[in-house]
């Protein structure tokens, strides 16, 4: 019976998954930045790609909304984490 | 099961208690055994729980009479939202790792399998499922009122589906044991006979198969 629990926390935990990498795809990549345009300051949102550092200049009106995506996603990536460490937990259990 | 995961239970109780909706909603399933042991409401019992799933069943389709929105309750708690894409069903996912989902009796001749409801989810929509709305109980835990089935009601729920539940068959088996002791023989005769015949008869089949000595008849 433990088996049969596990396999469906297993199951539980890959549905997670795939709806936190469906949102994740929705939620901003990156980091905000600050600099200082003659003398005002100025938001860019980067990302690295590849070996690149990327950023686009934020218009003031998304700010707040990129900050919030951005916070979201630190957040589900954390969730994400730990659904990736319960599979392997549970994955090492069902080894024969 | 984490400390972390029951806490993240209790903190979303917390959101719907302060969103004043848990009146709307039973909590069923494996977690309404941890609740009857963690109330008091039956002294002595020692849930079995070992799920991440935790589910609600609305009471009524239409309650609150006010449309209300769910996910408003839960946003502060970081809660993630989905529709499943097949059904149409709300899903919750908390940052603890629960899954949460909404259940709701089925109506008429049952050809919807999901139901939009008032609370601003789309619930399942289940069979034999009411007995469970119909013999609630209300018991309180840290000051909130949580609703829950009455354990008799509850068993017997567990013994009408036994026969079809596959490989969950044996962990109900479980439950019904564990609750067993804990019943009132007439609160369990009365909730019965409330019940159709075929689900009677189910029952019966169930509670033979376990071994578990009753005065039910059909």
């Amino acid at each position: 019976m433990l088996q049969d629990v596990l396999r469906e926390e297993r199951e539980r935990a890959e549905r997670m998954q795939a709806a936190l990498a469906r949102e994740l795809e929705k939620l901003p990549r990156g980091y905000i930045s600050r600099k200082m345009i003659r003398g005002k300051p100025a938001f860019y949102l980067q990302r690295r790609e590849g070996d690149k550092v990327v950023g686009r200049y934020i218009p003031k009106e998304e700010l707040e909304g990129l900050r919030q995506g951005i916070a979201r996603r630190k957040q589900l990536l954390a969730m994400d984490r730990e659904a990736k460490e319960t599979l392997r937990r549970i994955g090492r259990a069902l080894k024969p | 099961m984490t400390q972390q995961q029951f806490a993240g239970f209790w903190r979303l109780l917390r959101h719907f208690s302060e969103a004043g909706l848990l009146p709307h909603m039973l909590v069923i399933g494996s977690w309404a055994e941890y609740l009857y042991a963690q109330s008091g409401f039956l002294p002595g019992f020692v849930a079995n729980l070992r799920t991440l799933d935790v589910d609600f069943l609305i009471r009524n389709q239409r309650r609150p009479a006010q449309k209300v929105n769910l996910m408003q309750a839960v946003q502060a708690s970081g809660c993630l939202m989905e529709q499943d894409t097949l059904t149409g069903a709300t899903k919750l996912y908390t940052l603890d790792g629960l899954e949460v989902e909404f259940l709701i009796a089925q109506k008429g001749s049952g050809q919807e399998a999901v139901l939009p409801t008032n609370l601003g989810v789309n619930a399942q929509a289940l069979t034999h499922i009411s007995m469970l709305r119909d013999h609630a109980v209300e018991v309180t835990v840290f000051d909130m009122r949580i609703m829950v089935p009455l354990p008799e009601a509850y068993v017997l729920h567990k013994c009408v589906i036994n026969e079809r539940r596959g490989l969950k068959a044996e962990k109900d088996r479980q439950a019904i044991n564990g609750l067993a002791p804990y019943l009132d023989a007439t609160r369990l005769s009365d909730i019965f006979e409330t019940l159709q015949r075929k689900e009677k008869a189910a029952a019966l089949a169930a509670l033979q198969r376990l071994g578990i000595d009753t005065e039910l008849k059909l």
